[in-house]
C-alpha cells in the first residue's frame, strides 16, 4: 500500500479507502449561489446606526454649546435697568420712606425721606433698558463717550437704588435681630 | 460594524451624561437666582422695580463715584469686587396678589448647594425676610435677599465677593444697616 494516496492522492488506493472515499464524496461541497428560505427577510439598514449615532452625538454637543452661547448673549444684552410707576404721567417725584438705625446705636429709628425721581410707563409695564451693543473698554470717565456716560449715570442710578432697597430690607432685618425677639431663627454663623 | 454601533451608542450617552452632570454642577454653584418665573407678576402688582447690573457696567458705574467723597468711596470700593446686583420688587394694591409657588420658585434655587440661610425671620404683621450667603471655598460668592411682605415681593441678588465688613460702614449711607452676624474670631495684632 502507497500511503501517498492519503497524503496527495498519488499511488493505488487502499480498496477500503475507496470505498470510504465513494461513500462520503456525495457530501462534499458543491459550489452553488446561496438560496435563502422565502421566509427570510433580510434587514439593511443597521449599517447605519453607527453613523447616526455619531451623528446624533455631534448634533448633541452643538446643540448644547449652542444654547450655551444663547444664554451667555442673553446674559450680556439683559443687563439695564428698569424702574415704573403705576400712573399715567410722563414723570414723577416717588417719596422712598427709609428707616435708618440710629447713629446712636440706641436701637432707635429714623426715617428718612429720599425723593426719588422715576419715569413713569403706563400701568403694568415693564420697561428694560437694555445695554446691548456698546463701545467697550474706556479706562477712564474722561474717555467716555456720551452716550456711555449717560449710559453710567442711569446705571448710577439704578445702582443708588438698587443700594436703597437692599439696605432697606437689611435694616428690617437688623431690627428684628435685636435680643429677645423671639421671631428670628439663627439657622447658620458666617465662618 | 457591531463594535462601531456599540461604540456611537456608548459615545452618544456618555456625552449626554457628561452635560446633564456638567448642567448640575454649574447651576448648583451659580450664585445667580433666576428671577424669571416672577415675570407674570409684573401684570398684577401696582409698582415694580427691576435692577439688573452686570459685571461690566457695575465697574463702569464704579468709576462714575468720586474717590473724593469718603460715601461715594466706600460705595464705590464695595461695588468694585461684585459681578452683578439684580433686584425685583413687586408691589400689590391687595394681599395675597401672588402665590406660595413663586416665592417657592426662588427659594427652591437657594437651596442649591452653596446657598446657606444666615437670618430667617417671620413676622405676620411685618413679612418675613430670608438673607442667604453664598460660600465657595470659604470666600463669600454670593447674598440673596428674599422679603415677602403680604403686599410686597422683594428678591435681591447680589453677586461677587460680598464684604460684609465694608457694607457696614455704609451704615448711615443710603440707609445701609449693620449686619448683626456673628463674624469669625480674627486676631488682631495691634501696632
Amino acid at each position: 500500500m502507497n500511503n501517498d494516496y492519503l497524503w496527495d492522492r498519488t499511488g493505488e488506493p487502499d480498496a477500503e479507502v475507496q470505498e470510504l472515499e465513494d461513500v462520503l464524496g456525495t457530501l462534499r461541497y458543491q459550489p452553488q449561489p446561496l438560496v435563502l428560505p422565502d421566509n427570510v427577510r433580510l434587514v439593511t439598514g443597521r449599517k447605519w446606526y453607527p453613523i447616526i449615532a455619531i451623528a446624533a452625538t455631534i448634533a448633541l454637543v452643538v446643540l448644547a454649546l449652542g444654547v450655551w452661547l444663547r444664554v451667555q448673549q442673553r446674559e450680556k444684552a439683559a443687563p439695564g435697568q428698569i424702574a415704573n410707576k403705576n400712573s399715567q404721567t410722563q414723570e414723577h417725584q416717588t417719596i422712598v420712606t427709609i428707616e435708618e438705625p440710629s447713629p446712636k446705636r440706641d436701637n432707635s429709628i429714623q426715617k428718612k425721606e429720599v425723593v426719588v425721581n422715576q419715569v413713569s410707563q403706563p400701568r403694568n409695564r415693564v420697561t428694560v433698558a437694555r445695554h446691548s451693543n456698546r463701545p467697550s473698554h474706556s479706562n477712564t470717565a474722561r474717555e467716555f463717550t456720551a452716550a456711555n456716560r449717560a449710559e453710567a449715570e442711569a446705571a448710577k442710578e439704578q445702582l443708588m437704588l438698587a443700594l436703597r432697597v437692599v439696605s432697606a430690607k437689611l435694616n428690617f432685618a437688623q431690627r428684628k435681630t435685636v435680643p429677645g425677639n423671639n421671631n428670628v431663627r439663627y439657622q447658620h454663623k458666617v465662618g | 460594524m457591531n463594535i462601531l454601533f456599540q461604540t456611537g451608542i456608548r459615545l452618544s450617552l456618555l456625552s449626554l451624561t457628561l452635560l446633564i452632570f456638567a448642567a448640575a454642577v454649574a447651576n448648583a454653584q451659580d450664585p445667580r437666582v433666576q428671577t424669571q418665573s416672577l415675570d407674570h407678576l409684573s401684570n398684577k402688582a401696582s409698582q415694580t422695580v427691576n435692577v439688573n447690573i452686570d459685571e461690566r457696567l457695575m465697574q463702569m458705574t464704579a468709576k462714575f463715584f468720586s474717590s473724593a467723597d469718603p460715601d461715594e468711596k466706600k460705595i464705590k470700593e464695595i461695588i468694585s469686587g461684585l459681578k452683578g446686583i439684580y433686584v425685583r420688587v413687586f408691589e400689590f394694591e391687595k394681599e395675597n396678589e401672588y402665590s406660595p409657588a413663586d416665592v417657592e420658585s426662588i427659594r427652591v434655587q437657594l437651596r442649591n448647594p452653596g446657598w446657606s440661610p444666615i437670618v430667617t425671620i417671620n413676622s405676620k404683621k411685618e413679612g418675613s425676610v430670608e438673607v442667604y450667603l453664598m460660600t465657595t471655598n470659604d470666600r463669600i460668592t454670593g447674598l440673596a435677599v428674599l422679603a415677602i411682605d403680604p403686599k410686597e415681593l422683594t428678591v435681591v441678588n447680589i453677586l461677587g465677593p460680598v464684604d460684609l465688613e465694608k457694607l457696614t460702614e455704609l451704615e448711615g449711607q443710603f440707609g445701609v444697616p449693620v449686619l448683626d452676624i456673628e463674624k469669625p474670631a480674627k486676631t488682631k495684632v495691634k501696632n
